[in-house]
């Protein structure tokens, strides 16, 4: 029996922090997801999709999310089980019965705990969140749980696994040995962003679309084989377009700054790649101006998203760029009060230190 | 460090075709004086020719030196010293151009002339015409005509010159240039996130704002929404909770089972309550029997109580009653005797008071007696003291008047004087001899005759001797007559003998008066008031009292004049009063004790009278009672009812009981509160119901519009816009800062240099300008001068201080430049020509003491202002 087991869609997801063309770049991959696990499970012939929760970004999406979302759905052949999480929790009245009033026959929401049996035999468990936070385990009732006939019992769960990367105050917290103790064949997850096995049949199968800088790699499902007393067969499959990079350099002059620049265009597709990139070092004057040339020139340009932070790359003028600058008199002078600010420390000084650079990115500007 | 230009020679050069010098300029002021049109200007055109101009340079200025329609080559030569070291120059232009330098170090020719020239004055390689700006201090310094208004800014040679050796900024100008392209791009881009001038937001930084506050406005409005949102599923939870909890309620079959058996009850409770009130009854009944027994009982008890003690009451009354009465008898007895005491008592005080009466009146008619007799005997005092006034009066009134004597006096005065006059005049014969004469017919004795008037001596022969004497003699003699005459008519109206006589009686009378003052006394004390007699004070008085007293014997005689004994009759009235006090007192509390004994004797007997008609009350009410006929079976019906009513409170007791166990309103209250509470139910079901639809529909509605997205994109947008508001803030801070810091610097600089200009400016403008202090701009101009009425744009001043300021901006420089080491002379063409008498003279002052320091030449059309001038007087065409 095989299908595909994702999570974590987060549709809807607003991405306000970039600038309006990459948010909707942003927005639609999320969409083109949807689309890249259905392929996934024609082209391994899977028959059932498994989405561990937070299908949506929030109890409440626009409804426009909702229509796009199950048109994307209904385009492939096989069925959608779709787990409330705690983003899209389920309560009365609430998001899941708006996409129950909209869904076709291809899409199934899972928004109580009756198990359900997915095909002759195979009994799916879900664990449906009905609050955004829940304290008690919402997969505690599995252990107990009927299944008649079952050849297989899949569970279906979102949350953190307890004592894993949470602590133990955390809200919607999932036993480790879950699967164990229920009798499951597999224990589908979702919440945890990346892809994830915490022991051979307890999988998570993070984001198909990366949504923040936290991983290099990008989104990916899982391709799961399960048969009667087998270990499952899980396999990553690649759904995701971008990546997003968080770099932290610390750099000494422009030269070795272009060299990391060049090695990471060199492993990456830059055009949907998003990088986050700290700058840290202490760099002469010149090459600082330098390499704001290389940011804002060609870097910007060649990639998808540029995020700099570089509030701890000190650009310090050499004594060159102040002698230079002392044959221009009162420039110079201004140079030397704002060298002096910059040393002084206290809260002035970042500012005199980004005012001596924008001077000296003048100066150069205009000598040119 | 000293120029001083000693000769001048030129030739060729404009109007001056043949060749002119002028010589023996010294090292002060020179002042030379030429009219218009004289070529002042040109010699001046020609020395800087000569310093500044390549000898190889064929420009149009070079051109314009040669005299009009002459293609010759203009030349000057210039001697100068430098610090005392002599130079000769040189130069012709156009046709075999020369250059040549002689000086201490040697002889230089062309351009190698030329730039020795250029490095010893300091001054720009020039290229097509004279550019002030690169000449140099001299430049600064000669002043030619046309720009002797101008406040102009030295030109960099010069700044270089004053900054370099001020600050050792030889640069800081010079990079000026770059510094405003800078500047002006920082201001440019600072302008596109703040306002110039106020910094307030703008542009970029403006939209940002904008744009966050807007995004803030969204989220808030998208928060808003969805926690309504929010609130309204809440409600419905809750909503739904109750409606579970009501329709339980609803539900609940308790509350019928429980109703059914409460109205079982109610009836069961009916039937004690009916009973209750039976055994009430007839509990009453036997109550009001036993109890009217009783009182039947206690009424007896009561009369036959009363008889017994009223019996013993009215023995006591009547005891007490004899005794009292005998205290009344008792006190009626002494009454009486003390009564008779007291009438006896005032009896005997009665007579001891008349007798005293009698004896106090005789008393007092014999005190009379004596006291007339008293009036008797001043009365005849009286009459003998008057009698002795009237005496005394008669010789008190002979008293003379003081006048009198004075008149008797100055007449015996005047007699005495006639009598010396007539005595000294007189005319005195002595005669002896015994022969009768006679004088006036009489004998004339022997002796010393004194004649006062004629007289006639008859001589015994019968001859007579006529004797006048002198005739005034007959004046005083009739004096004398008079005199004497009125001396004798006066002591007769007075009637005395004489003066002597006069005076004596006159003491007399004087003694008499004061006897008669002592008489007057004797009988005004004599006649004094007698209050006894009612005599009032006064002679007259006394004599009425004893003219008006009756004649008759005297009443002396009546009871033979003897005193009474007053004090044992005195005595004995006393006696008797303390007698008769004692008698009333004994007589009152006599009377006092009669009256409580006859009022106790009066309570007595009414008690007495109480008591008996209480006994006999008692003893009626006894026999009443005992007369009735349930008095005769009392002693047996009363324990028998008393059984009876025991019995009938059991019963009631537990009929009581009964009732109470089944409270028929507390079950009906208990049924009505089921009731109730499953109306309230119901109603609550409706409403939840209803209420439940509303909020579905709410949430139907509104959920549907992704309110959740929204304000998840919303909260973005809002932590986007104020980031990108945070950075642009940063840029616009940091432009801020940097343009700051670039005024700062520029103003520095200037200040660094500004600063020594302004103050030697100052020292001369404020000669001229009292109480102004110059402006420099940072380019080393004169802006503005500062007046206490506050900053004046040069441009603004008049013509004439301009061109003062002009001058002495010029001098303050030449000065600062000297002390800097820099060749300097001052070279003015027709400076001053605006300036009124006295800022001239001020002017030329001013002129001549800097001439102390270093060389200036003033070349001038007004001969007349520049007459008084001290220096050096040149002139331009005598040098031909």
């Amino acid at each position: 029996m095989r299908f595909i087991h994702t999570a974590d869609w987060q549709l809807g997801k607003p991405f306000g922090g970039f600038d309006a063309e990459t948010r909707n770049a942003l927005t639609e991959a999320r969409f083109d997801a949807i689309d890249a696990v259905g392929k996934a499970a024609a082209a391994h012939n899977a028959q059932h999709v498994l989405v561990a929760g937070d299908v949506f970004d929030t109890e409440g999406p626009d409804e426009r999310t909702i229509v796009q979302a199950l048109a994307r759905m209904e385009r492939y052949a096989c069925k959608w089980w779709l787990l409330p999480g705690n983003h899209d929790f389920a309560r009365n009245g609430g998001l899941w019965d708006r996409v129950r009033k909209r869904a076709g026959g291809r899409v199934a929401v899972l928004a109580s705990h009756d198990p359900v049996e997915m095909e002759d035999g195979v009994w799916l468990l879900p664990a449906p969140l009905l609050h955004r936070h829940m304290v008690d385990d919402p997969t505690a009732a599995w252990d107990d749980m009927e299944t008649p006939g079952a050849r297989l019992r899949i569970g279906l769960a979102h949350g953190s696994i307890r004592d894993f990367g949470t602590s133990g105050e955390a809200p919607n917290l999932i036993a480790p040995d879950r699967a164990r103790r229920a009798r499951l064949d597999y224990l589908a997850l979702g919440d945890w962003h990346g892809h994830l096995g915490v022991d051979d049949r307890t999988w998570y199968s993070g984001t198909p679309e990366t949504d923040r800088f936290q991983r290099d790699e990008p989104g990916h499902c899982l391709q799961v084989e399960l048969a009667e007393g087998a270990a499952p067969r899980v396999t990553p499959v690649r759904t995701g377009r971008y990546q997003w990079l968080a770099r932290s350099w610390t750099v000494s002059d422009a030269a070795g700054f272009r060299a990391e620049c060049d090695r990471l265009l060199g492993d990456c597709t830059p055009s949907d790649t998003l990088l986050r990139l700290n700058l840290a070092g202490l760099v002469p004057l010149a090459d600082r101006v330098s390499m704001i040339g290389h940011i804002e020139d060609d870097l910007r340009h060649l990639l998808r998203h540029l995020e700099i932070r570089d509030g701890d790359l000190v650009a310090r003028p050499s004594e060159d760029d102040l002698a230079a600058l002392d044959a221009e008199g009162m420039l110079g002078r201004a140079a030397a009060i704002l060298k002096e600010r910059a040393e002084a420390g206290g809260s002035e000084s970042a500012l005199a230190r980004r005012a001596l650079e924008r001077l000296f990115v003048e100066i150069a500007r205009q000598g040119a | 460090m000293g120029l001083v230009l000693n000769r001048i020679a030129i030739e060729n050069f404009r109007k001056f075709r043949d060749r002119q010098e002028i010589t023996g300029l010294t090292d002060g002021l020179n002042v030379i004086v030429e009219p218009n049109e004289t070529g002042k200007s040109t010699l001046m055109e020609a020395v800087r020719a000569a310093l500044f101009l390549r000898h190889g340079s064929k420009t149009q200025l070079i051109k314009s030196f040669q005299p009009y329609g002459d293609a010759v080559a203009p030349q000057v030569e210039l001697d100068f010293t430098i610090d005392g070291a002599p130079y000769r120059l040189v130069k012709r232009f156009l046709s075999r151009p020369v250059a040549e330098l002689e000086g201490p170090d040697g002889r230089q020719h062309g351009d190698a002339a030329e730039e020795a020239l250029q490095s010893l004055l300091g001054f720009e390689k020039q290229s097509s015409g004279l550019d002030s700006t690169s000449l140099g201090t001299l430049g600064l310094l000669w002043v030619p005509q046309t720009e002797g208004l101008d406040l102009v800014p030295p030109g960099d040679k010069v700044r270089e010159g004053i900054g370099g050796a001020l600050e050792g900024q030889a640069d800081a100008l010079l990079g000026s240039a770059m510094f405003d392209r800078v500047r002006d791009r920082i201001e440019a881009e600072y302008t596109r996130f703040r306002t110039a001038r106020a910094g307030s937001s703008t542009g970029e930084l403006k939209q940002a704002e904008a744009r966050l506050e807007e995004a803030e406005a969204a989220l808030k409005e998208a928060q808003q929404r969805e926690s309504a949102l929010e609130a309204a599923y809440a409600e419905l939870e809750q909503a739904r909770g109750q409606l579970a909890l009501v329709a339980g309620e609803l539900a609940d079959p308790g509350d019928m089972e429980q109703r059914e058996k409460l109205a079982g009850d109610l009836e069961l409770a009916r039937g004690a309550a009916q009973r209750l009130e039976t055994e009430q009854a007839r509990h009453a009944g036997a109550a009001a029997r036993v109890e009217k027994l009783e009182d039947l009982h206690r009424r007896h008890d009561q009369a036959r109580r009363l008889v017994t003690e009223s019996e013993a009451e009215l023995k006591r009354r009547k005891a007490d009653h004899a005794i009292l009465a005998d205290g009344l008898a008792n006190a009626r007895r002494k009454a009486a005797e003390t009564g008779a005491a007291l009438d006896e008592c005032r009896r005997a005080r009665n007579e001891a008071r008349k007798a005293l009466d009698a004896a106090q009146k005789q008393e007092a008619r014999r005190r009379e007696r004596a006291d007339i007799e008293r009036a008797r005997q001043r009365h005849a005092g009286l009459l003998k003291l008057e009698e002795q006034r009237a005496q005394f009066a008669r010789i008190a009134r002979t008293a003379v008047p003081a006048s009198a004597f004075t008149d008797l006096e100055r007449i015996e005065a005047a007699i005495d004087q006639e009598r010396a006059v007539l005595q000294a005049g007189g005319v005195r014969i002595a005669f002896s001899g015994s022969a009768n004469v006679t004088l006036d017919g009489e004998n004339l004795a022997e002796g010393e005759t004194t004649l006062t008037r004629e007289a006639r001596i008859a001589l015994a022969d019968g001859s007579e001797i006529r004797i006048h004497p002198p005739a005034n003699l007959a004046g005083a003699e009739y004096r004398l007559e008079d005199a004497r005459a009125r001396h004798a008519a006066l002591l007769e109206e007075l009637q005395a003998g004489s003066l002597a006589e006069l005076r004596s009686r006159d003491r007399a009378a004087r003694d008499a008066a004061v006897e008669l003052q002592g008489i007057g006394k004797q009988i005004e004390a004599l006649t004094a008031a007698d209050e006894t007699l009612g005599i009032a004070a006064g002679a007259e008085a006394l004599k009425l009292f004893i003219a008006e007293l009756p004649e008759g014997a005297d009443p002396a005689e009546e009871d033979g004049g003897k005193t009474p004994p007053l004090p044992e009759l005195q005595q004995a009235l006393e006696e008797s009063e303390t007698a008769l006090a004692r008698a009333e007192e004994f007589n009152q509390s006599a009377l006092d004790e009669l009256r409580t004994a006859e009022k106790d004797e009066m309570a007595g007997s009414v008690r007495t009278s109480q008591a008996e008609g209480e006994f006999a009350r008692g003893q009626r009410d006894l026999a009443e009672i005992e007369a009735l006929a349930e008095f005769a079976t009392l002693a047996d019906d009363l324990p028998e009812a008393r059984a009876d009513l025991a019995r009938k409170a059991a019963a009631l007791e537990e009929a009581r009981r009964n009732a109470a166990a089944l409270d028929a309103d507390a079950i009906r209250r208990r049924m009505e509160m089921l009731d109730r509470r499953r109306e309230g139910a119901a109603r609550r079901k409706a409403e939840l119901d209803q209420e439940i639809a509303r909020l579905e529909t709410r949430i139907e509605t509104e959920g549907g519009r992704g309110l959740a997205e929204r304000t998840a994109t919303a909260r973005d947008e809002q932590a986007a816009a104020a980031a990108a508001l945070a950075r642009m803030t940063d840029e616009a801070e940091t432009l801020a800062l940097l343009r700051d810091v670039l005024g700062e610097a520029r103003e520095e600089v200037s200040r660094s240099m500004v600063g020594p200009v302004a103050e030697r400016a100052r020292r001369y403008t404020q000669r001229i300008l009292p109480g102004c202090d110059p402006i420099f701009g940072s380019d080393l101009g004169m802006a503005a001068i500062r007046r206490a009425s506050g900053e004046e744009d040069c441009n603004l001043l008049s013509q004439g201080t301009q061109e003062q300021l002009a001058v002495l901006s010029r001098l303050a420089f030449a000065e600062l430049l000297r002390e800097e080491g820099r060749p300097v002379s001052l070279m003015l063409d027709d400076p001053l020509v605006y300036s009124d008498d006295v800022r001239l003279d001020a002017m030329i002052d001013l002129l001549e003491e800097a001439s102390r320091d270093m060389q200036i030449i003033v070349l001038t059309c007004r001969e007349r202002a520049f007459r008084a001038a001290p220096g050096k007087r040149l002139r331009l065409l005598d040098a031909v």
